[in-house]
């Protein structure tokens, strides 16, 4: 075999060139890298969404809690089904909750900005556990009060004790709570009664939680309301809603795809004439080494992992630039109309894929030009 | 002497056909690419940045969504002084089939039939036939030729769009007519009067789009609507059309932010791959170069040969790439290649000729770019330091 050697010293002795055709791959690379990145980013908020115990009812046709009503007649109704759990003053786990999507203008800008708040009883905190208050204090009831989760104090920059004017009132951020990363994270919680009269949404409910006592009292829960011939309704495990509310981000990891398999036949191009050229730049080279005993397919390897190596450099590059948007924080619309703050997650498999991605490149662009190195007649080449 | 060195150009070019196919295959990929995301987030951007056409204002309620806003504004809307036309709107979404699958979701606008050509661009170039069916039929739908060829739809079809949002009433269509490709091709337009006989949802629209005489008048409309309606239940928002966009766009930017960062790095890439491909031609045509100084070429004239060289490269890959591109759209358009999955979007964001021009000029301007370096060390080539290497 010929030494690795022999390649990574030519790959150094024409450095301009390979310098180029690697960053022609590192830009594939980290272009794919960030659009994974961000794929897993919103992916992760919709998996981390809710809690496998509780149930989340929608009106019967509904997929988006955007959208859905319930009456109070349904509530009360789902509140005492079977297998709905209870605290320890027999209060049912049962969360009535509405949830709006709110225009606040921001003065500064002149623009508006939409704004999730959710309106909720004091039982929600038993039904959603995972809440927690990092700074200020709980929301107190028919005090104008909000508390508003870390998504939502890092986009549109509230803090504990400022003032937000949605419909006719002022309302004091009370609180800013944490979620485990979830999307509740980029909402507002309000006093539900309070928030009903505001937008005039009395006697309506967006959705109720229902909380079982485990993940598979929620299934036998989710499975008698969708048989049940009384109650109408949509209803659905949390976390089977927020997966599906992920649903779009397939679109997106699809388009991702075709333009890093396009810029992928692009950088494809630019390596093959790399090859075509150190090939024949190197004709002498390959009839002296056919002369002194090496094979067709020894050369023809060599070559190949010549191109493979401008690919691991290039793949490596892209790899590093796409993992500095690692935990980058940003807000996206999901579903028909929520908003959810994501951090980009570079995760291990999307390394995995991009570095193969850059293999395959390299492989599939160095191929061709490995193979006419056998057609070359070594007599000929010297003359 | 212009056309003795365009002819220079072409035959050097020719000399080594391997590299300057490949380099023209690697740009026109990366072209086509280009065109086509570009295509889609210049449709979205002019949208939001249709400065120059602020007639149009959406009226909706000032702090919900979906907006609900109350029939009875409407005449004292209307009434205003400098209100040329207007139309109301209603969201619908629904799925197509009881699959609930995304790919079988919808977007219905139930509008004003009688101003819909008007008032909706998606709606423009509807045949008088399909609009005259449209004002004949109370549950007539103009579908868009996504929905169509994905649902498999027959213009006469009826189909059912079961509700996924309030009020949870499915509702029955008779296809009369075929949308444009654009914006609605993957939904369709309805009747408001049939929407509120089926839902009997009759007391308020999600939104009204008003067309004023005239962007000043547009402007103090806006003023003193939202100042009007600001103590009233519901209170009102009224902003320009792009204003709206604007505020939706706004929600996906980290994606359309990606994107831009796709198309610059899509960009860098046609130059890379230009750049080295001139370079290491340059680097082989030394002898060539140090020949025609001796021949009496300036320096100048050898740097417009690597230039001109590269930007033809460029500007016909560009040209071909963006060609094949707008080929593709209109034989969707036209049927010719049948609507799958990977080119359905081509019947929402359909790609124009003129893209093709768009397509010559960056190619010869990411010729022009990548050959920049390669041109200046051509040119400095020392014709006594080749001879004496060849010596």
């Amino acid at each position: 075999m010929i030494p690795l050697k022999y390649n990574a010293r030519n790959l150094v002795v024409r450095w301009k060139t390979t310098l180029m055709t690697a960053s022609g791959f590192t830009l594939v690379v980290a272009a794919l890298v960030v659009m994974l990145a961000f794929v897993e980013g919103v992916q992760k908020v919709c998996t981390t969404s809710g809690e496998p115990e509780n149930v989340i009812v929608l009106a019967k046709g509904n997929n988006d809690e955007v959208f859905s009503q319930i009456d109070t007649r349904l509530a009360s109704e789902l509140e005492n089904s079977r297998g709905v759990g209870r605290n320890d003053a027999g209060v049912p786990l049962a969360s009535r909750e509405i949830f709006l999507v709110v225009h606040r203008r921001l003065e500064q800008e002149g623009v508006f900005k939409f704004l999730q708040i959710r309106g909720v009883q004091p039982i929600a905190f038993d039904v959603h556990t995972q809440i927690r208050i990092i700074d200020g204090s709980p929301l107190r009831a028919s005090q104008s009060e909000v508390i508003i989760g870390k998504g939502v104090q890092r986009e549109h920059q509230l803090n504990v004790g400022d003032e937000i004017e949605m419909g006719r009132k002022s309302w004091k951020v009370a609180g800013v709570f944490e979620a485990g990363g979830s999307a509740f994270e980029s909402e507002v919680w309000a006093d539900l009664p309070e928030l009903s009269s505001q937008f005039r949404r009395e006697g309506v409910y967006s959705t109720m939680v229902l909380r079982t006592e485990g993940p598979e009292a929620a299934k036998e829960l989710m499975t008698q309301l969708e048989s049940s011939r009384s109650i109408s309704c949509n209803p659905k495990t949390e976390p089977e809603y927020y997966a599906k509310q992920a649903e779009q981000t397939q679109m997106i990891t699809s388009a991702a795809w075709i333009i890093a398999w396009f810029m992928g036949i692009g950088a494809i191009f630019g390596v093959m004439n790399t090859m075509f050229a150190a090939i024949g730049q190197r004709r002498k080279d390959i009839a002296v080494l056919r002369i002194i005993g090496f094979k067709a397919h020894e050369i023809l390897i060599s070559f190949l992992l010549e191109a493979i190596l401008i690919s691991i450099i290039g793949g490596f590059l892209g790899i590093g630039f796409g993992m500095s948007v690692n935990g980058f924080s940003r807000s996206t619309a999901i579903g028909a109309a929520r908003e959810v703050a994501f951090a980009f997650s570079v995760t291990e498999g999307s390394i995995i894929f991009a570095a193969c991605f850059s293999l395959a490149m390299g492989v599939v662009g160095g191929l061709l030009p490995a193979l006419s190195v056998v057609r070359i007649q070594p007599l000929e080449a010297l003359r | 002497m212009l056309f003795k060195f365009a002819i220079l150009v072409v035959k050097s070019l020719g000399r080594n056909k391997v590299r300057t196919g490949l380099t023209s295959l690697g740009v026109m990929v990366l072209v086509a690419i280009f065109s086509v995301v570009t295509n889609v987030t210049s449709v979205v951007k002019s949208k939001v940045n249709a400065q120059g056409e602020q007639t149009r204002l959406i009226v909706s309620e000032r702090w919900t969504m979906p907006s609900r806003v109350p029939l009875r504004y409407i005449p004292e809307i209307a009434g205003q002084d400098g209100v040329a036309d207007w139309t109301t709107m209603n969201f619908l979404m629904g799925f197509l089939d009881e699959s609930r699958r995304r790919d079988r979701q919808a977007i219905a606008i139930a509008t004003r039939p009688d101003n819909l050509r008007e008032m909706h661009e998606g709606a423009r170039g509807i045949d008088d036939d399909s609009y005259d069916a449209f004002l004949t039929r109370k549950d007539a739908a103009l579908v868009g030729p996504g929905l169509l060829k994905t649902m498999n739809y027959q213009v006469g079809d009826s189909f059912t769009l079961l509700a996924a949002r309030f009020p949870p009433i499915d509702i029955e269509f008779t296809i009369v007519g075929v949308l444009p490709p654009g914006e609605m091709s993957n939904g369709f337009f309805c009747r408001h009067d049939y929407y509120m006989e089926a839902t009997d949802d009759r007391d308020a629209v999600n939104c009204i789009l008003v067309e004023i005489e005239g962007a000043e008048r547009a402007k103090e409309l806006a003023a003193g609507l939202t100042l009007d309606y600001e103590n009233r239940q519901p209170s009102l928002k009224v902003e320009t059309e792009s204003a709206g966009v604007a505020r939706f766009a706004a929600r996906s930017q980290a994606v359309l932010q990606i994107i831009d960062g796709v198309v610059a790095i899509l960009l860098i890439d046609m130059i890379i791959i230009l750049s080295n491909s001139i370079s290491i031609s340059v680097r082989e045509r030394r002898v060539e170069m140090a020949v025609l100084k001796v021949l009496g070429f300036q320096p100048l004239h050898i740097t417009l040969m690597i230039i001109a060289e590269a930007m033809l490269v460029g500007g016909v890959a560009g040209l071909l790439g963006t060609g094949m591109v707008c080929g593709l759209s209109q034989l969707t358009i036209h049927e010719v290649i049948p609507v799958m999955a990977w080119n359905k979007f081509l019947l929402q964001f359909p790609v124009p000729w003129s893209a093709a021009i768009w397509g010559m000029l960056i190619g010869a301007g990411v010729g022009l770019t990548g050959s920049v370096i390669p041109a200046s060390s051509a040119k400095s080539v020392k014709v006594s330091d080749v001879f004496s290497r060849i010596a």
